[in-house]
């Protein structure tokens, strides 16, 4: 039995920011690291330009051995945790070696998941979430002409993009009526949807595969309205699931993802959840799975200083969307909701889009407050404007100005409150 | 968060408004004029008249490292400085969310990310201000 008085498991974002935070607290406190990734920390998120050969896989670690080694931080790399036991506080990995915790971080973050199409667990196919995907998907690029990819979101439209720049004819199946709705408004969504298309790239919306095969080498999907796409190689982005296998029977509260509070507290004394494993209270209210990097930083921190601190002085503000995204030359970047929910009043809606040239900005009010920001090759500054929606600042003052200048009206404002 | 060591301290009371750092800069940064190149950005209130300053503080504990994909920007432990990579970074703009003072931003005419390195410990922008304004310190 090996013994840490932190440990943390995962070695991704939310992993590594809450070492730094327990470090910032705690300078000699024991401190281990459990991840199945044999590889140094890296970002799902960097995995597109793997695919597109933009980088390679050594060039993109997050930090090195050196940076655990002066934190005084122990990396064990390639062990997978199976099993968590909170009364006795210990961790059981697939090696069968036992763990003992005093404070445990659980940020196993997500894995792609399968939807149940008939076919599909019969036949190989790609997914991209870790370097290993990159890697066979890279590779399979160079001898694919044609590919079919289900789903439309952001993973999705990144490897879509690297496949049609290496030249294959792409089809995209979407089950909802657009592509992109985690970041993109029903307009700005069919701007992109449009420049995904004049590459030659096929989108069906509203479609979803009710059969799999593989017939002669080459995938036969079968969709719902009859339609069948053939091609050379199958990709699976239809959304993620929290990773939390490892805690079955753990009495560990897991809804859509690891229930936490605003502390990071799972329902479990000394455990603690962070990043896309974690289900934490929304900004808006509710439960959210946030899934993005800027989440699982923000989350990891909080988990961290609270892990190290045990008074809760670090509460997370709660999660709001936050999407920066670069498709085709052009930058998406959006803050807050996209699309009022239907069962809401009071929103004041101030969209603005041209289509030719390309442009397009979305300001939606609430009450005088900001709730959502997004544009299309219009940049503005995303930190401040989440600054501005979490602080629930009162724009009336300025509406005038935020709405025909954001980004020099939010500059204004914040540099004005952190005087 | 926590402001860092070896950011540029502005001093609002001796600003003048003349832009002279941020020509400075440009000049620095960029060989040109332009001061969309400007790593510090002075602003006006238009309506109280009060300057405001825009720029990276180095922060000791730094939001956009945190949220960077690519391993592009690190804190050097010597300097206090927050370096960016251009070598490693991919353009995602992620850097941008995990900022809450625009100290780095996008600039579409530069073409990638933009912050203050302190010109290595002699600040153009502090050398160009007649009015001491700016000044190499403690925050
Ligand atoms: C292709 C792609 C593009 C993306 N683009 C963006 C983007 O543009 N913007 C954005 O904000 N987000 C993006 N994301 C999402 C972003 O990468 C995630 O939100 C972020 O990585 C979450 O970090 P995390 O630390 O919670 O978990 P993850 O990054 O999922 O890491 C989980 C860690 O846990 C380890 N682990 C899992 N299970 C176990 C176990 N049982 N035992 C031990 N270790 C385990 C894994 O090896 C890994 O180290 C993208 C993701 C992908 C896949």
């Amino acid at each position: 039995m090996q013994e840490s008085k932190y440990l943390v498991v995962g070695s991704s974002h939310a992993a590594l920011q809450a070492i730094i935070a327990i470090r910032k607290r705690d300078v000699d406190g024991s401190l281990t690291v459990l991840t199945r990734e044999p590889r140094l920390p890296y970002s799902p998120t960097i995995l597109p330009y793997i695919v597109s050969s933009q980088k390679q896989p050594d060039d993109i670690s997050l930090c090195d051995e050196a940076h655990f080694a002066r934190n005084n931080v122990t990396l064990v790399r390639g062990t997978t945790v199976t099993a968590v036991q909170p009364d006795t506080k210990i961790v059981r990995t697939g090696s069968g070696d036992e763990w003992r915790y005093d404070r445990l971080l659980l940020a196993t973050g997500a894995s792609p998941a399968t939807p149940p199409i008939p076919g599909l667990r019969e036949v190989p196919f790609h997914v991209l979430r870790t370097m290993n995907d990159a890697i066979e998907l890279r590779d399979a690029l160079r001898h694919a002409a044609s590919a079919v990819v289900i789903g439309g979101g952001l993973c999705a439209m990144h490897a879509v993009e690297s496949m049609a720049k290496a030249g294959i004819t792409v089809t995209v199946v979407e089950i909802c009526d657009r592509i992109l709705r985690e970041c993109a408004s029903p307009r700005a969504g069919e701007m992109i949807a449009r420049s995904f298309m004049a590459e030659g790239i096929e989108i069906r919306t509203n479609r979803s595969p009710v059969a799999v095969a593989r017939e002669a080498g080459k995938y036969v999907v079968t969709l719902n309205d009859g339609a069948t796409i053939v091609a050379d190689l199958l990709m699976v982005a239809a959304g993620v699931k929290p990773v939390t296998d490892y805690l079955v029977g753990s009495g560990v509260k897991v809804n859509r993802g690891i229930v936490v509070d605003e502390l990071m507290r799972t329902s479990e004394p000394g455990i603690w959840a962070a990043g896309d494993v974690a289900e934490t209270p929304g900004f808006w209210g509710g439960g959210v799975v946030n899934g993005i990097l800027p989440g699982a930083a923000a989350q990891g921190r909080t988990a961290g200083a609270n892990m190290a601190d045990g008074n809760g002085t670090e509460r997370y503000a709660g999660a709001i969307p936050l999407n920066t995204y670069h498709f085709f030359g052009h930058h998406l970047i959006s803050v807050g909701i996209n699309q009022p929910p239907s069962e809401v009043a009071g929103f004041e809606i101030h969209e603005d889009a041209d289509d030719d040239g390309y442009i397009y900005r979305q300001i939606m009010l609430q009450e005088g407050r900001l709730v959502g920001i997004s544009t299309i090759d219009d940049v503005f500054d995303a930190g401040i404007m989440k600054h501005i929606i979490l602080g629930r600042i009162d724009l009336s003052p300025v509406k005038a100005a935020f709405l025909a200048r954001p980004r020099e009206a939010g500059r204004l404002l914040m540099s004005q409150m952190w005087r | 968060m926590h402001k860092g060591v070896g950011a540029i301290h502005y001093q609002r009371e001796r600003c003048q408004g003349c832009l002279s750092c941020m020509v400075a800069c440009a000049q620095q940064k960029s060989a040109t004029n332009d001061i969309t190149q400007s790593r510090i950005r002075i602003l006006m209130d238009e309506v109280s008249g009060a300057f405001e300053v825009v720029l990276c503080l180095q922060c000791s504990d730094p939001g956009c490292v945190g949220t960077c994909p690519s391993g592009a920007l690190t804190k050097n432990g010597e300097t206090g400085v927050i370096e960016w990579d251009d070598r490693r970074c991919v353009g995602c703009l992620l850097c941008t969310v995990g900022c809450a003072y625009a100290g780095i931003v996008y600039e579409a005419e530069v073409g990638h990310v933009i912050k203050c390195d302190i010109c290595a410990g002699r600040p153009a922008c502090s050398a160009a201000c007649a009015h001491n304004a700016l000044a190499l310190g403690t925050v």
